[in-house]
């Protein structure tokens, strides 16, 4: 990915890691959100 | 009258003489100058490396050697004075900090920077207690940098050219812990390598 928003599974991606999301509290969307409104600062 | 023109004679007699003596030839020239050389700290050093502007940059601590660290732990020494007493991330949730610490050019030409890594990550695999995940974002979104930012696996970097002598990136933090059994038994210690080279 070039020049767009960085999502979760870019930085699982390029770290070679897998994250277990199933928490109910807790899911990519969330910190996908997350991502774009820092990244967007 | 008399002692004004006897002025102007000894200015013509000095003029002269220094035409004279710059009509000789040397064959060295022995010269000393003074060189000036100083190693500073991470923020006013040529490649400028600092806490954020904002109140944030109050979870970017230092080292005993002034270098710059983010410490979302209770060993941050801003804890009491910026810092409301706050030892660490919330679990369940995602913690996101923008204006944590920024890179500044602060040199004479133009470089190319490199951020590694972005991600960090610990988790519990003995007891399957808990996962941490932390991600370095670039600010770059919003600001009018050239920059080229590489995703290809397996480089985990983010990599901006053209980063021009003034120009500055701000960086924020997005970090998660999951469960709540995360408290204490999870934790990340680890360095960011930060490289820039000329263009």
């Amino acid at each position: 990915m070039t020049n767009d928003t960085p999502t979760l599974g870019d930085y699982e991606a390029v770290a070679d890691v897998d994250f277990d999301l199933d928490s109910e509290e807790l899911d990519r969307d969330a910190i996908n959100a997350e991502l774009e409104r820092l990244f967007n600062s | 009258m008399e002692r004004r023109k006897f002025v102007l004679s000894a200015g013509a007699l000095a003029a002269s003489g220094g035409i004279a003596l710059g009509t000789g030839a040397f064959s060295t020239v022995e010269a000393e100058r003074d060189v000036g050389v100083a190693v500073s700290d991470d923020s006013s050093a040529y490649l400028g490396i600092e806490p954020g502007d904002g109140p944030n940059g109050n979870y970017v601590d230092t080292t005993d050697s002034d270098a710059l660290a983010i410490n979302l732990t209770g060993d941050n020494d801003n804890i009491g004075s910026g810092l409301a007493g706050g030892e660490g991330l919330n679990a369940n949730a995602v913690t996101g900090i923008a204006d944590l610490f920024k890179i500044q050019n602060q040199g004479t030409q133009e470089v190319q920077l490199e951020v590694a890594p972005l991600a960090f990550a610990d988790a519990d695999f003995a007891n399957f207690d808990g996962v941490l995940g932390v991600l370095l974002v670039p600010q770059i979104g919003g600001v009018a940098l050239d920059y080229d930012m590489s995703w290809t696996p397996p480089v985990n970097l983010i990599s901006l050219s053209e980063l021009s002598p003034g120009d500055e990136i701000d960086f924020s933090l997005a970090a998660f812990a999951i469960p709540e059994s995360a408290v204490d038994s999870v934790e990340i210690s680890d360095e960011i390598e930060i490289t820039a080279e000329e263009l």
